[in-house]
């Protein structure tokens, strides 16, 4: 969608990344040396198998993991930290339980010094966007797994930030509830008046959620993570949830990224691929 | 595994177009007679076994079973008492004790209440701070009354000091554990957010350590009172303490019950206090 003014908005060179664990504080390589450039404005999903390091990168994107080595930039300056303009959806809700839902919605504005009126009447619209408008003055422990990460979701959005960060956000969702959340994000993504200034990186394990949502998926292998397939998801936008699902280009992009998850399978035939995506 | 547990299977029903809101439905839903009479069963029972109880002494003292001299009678108990706050000086003393562990108090939970999540957020002040506090808190904290007074003299500021004393060691403690105790996810959340330091402080480690905070200031009221009593006993010069003191002096049982009944009920409304600001302002956290 941007091919026409490609602005690279984060690079990773060689980029290595890992933990210090144990008592003997012993790095150990979650990922290793990847390159990759993300354009301002897109939407990125990144899939791997558990444990391959998808949440590492995640973070050192936000701040929360050092780079080890290689580099990693932001319209061309290395990441320190966190900053303001970088907001993150966990995997977890981590919401405060002793705040409202509202309040929990504009933290990170309050701790940035940033509500006022105008902030907060933007936090009402969010959560109108994401259907709690009802539910502003509950509390976390009130509300069921969906409605947290909707929170979640929104207090990412309420401190407008240039690049959203995911981390398999409807993981940990029942089926029904997490295909509603993916087709209310999508619909969020497209209508977000400054969206195309907005770039997201999506974490998740769920392919179709990947191919419903992206313009470009990046497949990672098993621990360490290396990068084993970057493949561009053209379908024009915006795309209908219901219609997209069904096309058949979206089931030819599921089985192209389960080959590069799966290269072993390989040989087991297609019809079977086909059969397990659908119900991934 | 948290994010399924509700206070009400209604709310299960997840997506927007839910029911409406259902904000604590415990609190809307109608009690039948009976459910209250089954509600009040506990307190009730209670107040049953305090009335045998005292039933049991007045039959004892009347019938001389014990001596009523020595042993007193609730209703002895119940005159002297009349007596007592028909005069002025139980409320100069009442007045005098409440004032300086009210002051000493207040100090204890702020100062607490700081010093603990100060040490609480830093791995080598904890490690440095937690062997003289394990070992302060173990030694009785009203043996260090000689020693205050003789720094400080016998006066108000003595048993201000006793109280604090006797009261910030277990906030401190508590403190500590519920900022140490603070959940990952909530250090991310603030870090990931660009939360300044001190922001971090008392909108999320103060917070989110609230629960711990009032059990320690449940436990820092009770050592508090025992502290500015006995100073009271060694000081002999008036409060509550010294009251009782001079009651038993003159052999006056009933007189010096009287005074005993008055600091039960006031320590019993304390405590209550502290349980009511659980309930209110740490009600989360028994159902997280
Ligand atoms: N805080 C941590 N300390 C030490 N090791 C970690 C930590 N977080 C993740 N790891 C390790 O790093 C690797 C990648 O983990 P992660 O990024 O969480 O994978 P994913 O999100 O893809 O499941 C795993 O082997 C995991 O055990
Ligand atoms: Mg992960």
């Amino acid at each position: 969608m941007s091919e026409s003014k490609r602005t690279p908005l984060l690079q990773a060179r060689n980029l290595r990344l890992g933990h210090r664990t144990g008592r003997s504080r012993e790095f150990v390589v979650a990922i290793d040396s990847i390159d990759l450039t993300i354009d301002t404005g897109e939407f990125i999903s990144v899939v791997g198998p558990s444990g391959c390091g998808k949440t590492t990168f995640l973070e050192a994107v936000a701040g929360l993991v050092p780079v080890a080595s290689g580099d990693l930039l932001v319209n061309g300056t290395p990441i320190k930290g966190p900053a303001r303009n970088r907001a993150i959806v966990f995997q977890s809700a981590s919401l405060f339980p002793w705040r409202t839902v509202e309040q929990n919605v504009w933290f990170g504005l309050e701790v940035q010094g940033r509500l006022n009126d105008e902030t907060r009447q933007r936090t009402q619209q969010i959560l109108h966007t994401v259907g709690l408008e009802k539910y502003m003055k509950a509390r976390p422990d009130e509300l069921s797994g969906g409605m947290r990460q909707r929170v979640n979701l929104a207090r990412a959005l309420a401190v407008s930030p240039d690049v959203l960060l995911f981390d398999e956000p409807f993981g940990a969702l029942d089926a029904m509830t997490r295909e509603s959340l993916q087709d209310e994000l999508l619909r969020i993504w497209q209508s977000d008046p400054d969206g195309p200034k907005t770039t997201a990186i999506f974490i998740t394990h769920d392919v179709t959620e990947s191919v419903l949502l992206s313009d470009r998926v990046i497949v990672l292998s098993r621990n360490p993570g290396r990068i084993v397939a970057d493949i561009a998801i053209t379908a024009p936008r915006p795309r209908i949830s219901s219609q997209w699902r069904l096309d058949p280009k979206f089931t030819e992009y599921c089985s192209e990224i389960l080959h590069a998850l799966h290269p072993e399978q390989k040989a087991a035939g297609r019809s079977m691929t086909a059969a397990t995506e659908s119900s991934v | 595994m948290n994010d399924t547990v509700m206070k009400n299977p209604a709310d299960r029903t997840a997506s927007r177009e839910g029911s409406p809101p259902q904000r604590n439905p415990e609190r809307t839903s109608v009690l039948t007679w009976w459910d209250r009479l089954r509600g009040l069963q506990s307190p009730l029972l209670n107040l049953a076994g305090i009335a045998i109880l005292l039933a049991v002494w007045q039959i004892c003292s009347a019938t001389h079973m014990v001596d009523p001299a020595f042993a007193s009678s609730p209703w002895k108990i119940l005159v002297a008492g009349r007596k007592l706050y028909s005069q002025g000086a139980i409320y100069t003393a009442l007045g005098q004790t409440g004032k300086e562990f009210g002051i000493g108090e207040l100090i204890s939970i702020v100062a607490g209440t700081i010093i603990g999540l100060v040490i609480g957020a830093s791995r080598v002040l904890y490690d440095m701070t937690r062997g003289i506090v394990d070992v302060l808190y173990s030694v009785p904290h009203v043996l260090f009354l000689p020693v205050i007074i003789f720094w400080f003299g016998i006066g108000s500021t003595s048993r201000i000091i006793i109280v604090i004393w006797s009261g910030i060691l277990p906030l401190v403690i508590n403190t500590i554990a519920g900022s140490r105790a603070l959940n990952a996810d909530y250090r991310r959340v603030s870090t990931a957010f660009c939360t300044p330091r001190f922001k971090r402080f008392y909108k999320v480690a103060l917070p989110a350590s609230l629960p711990f905070i009032l059990s320690g200031v449940r436990l820092s009221v009770g050592r508090g009172l025992i502290g500015i009593i006995v100073a009271e006993f060694f000081m002999g010069s008036g409060g509550v303490g010294f009251f009782v003191q001079f009651h038993m002096s003159q052999l006056d049982t009933s007189g010096a019950m009287a005074v005993i009944v008055t600091l039960c009920v006031v320590a019993l409304l304390l405590n209550s206090l502290v349980a009511w600001c659980e309930k209110r302002f740490a009600n989360w956290s028994i159902s997280d």
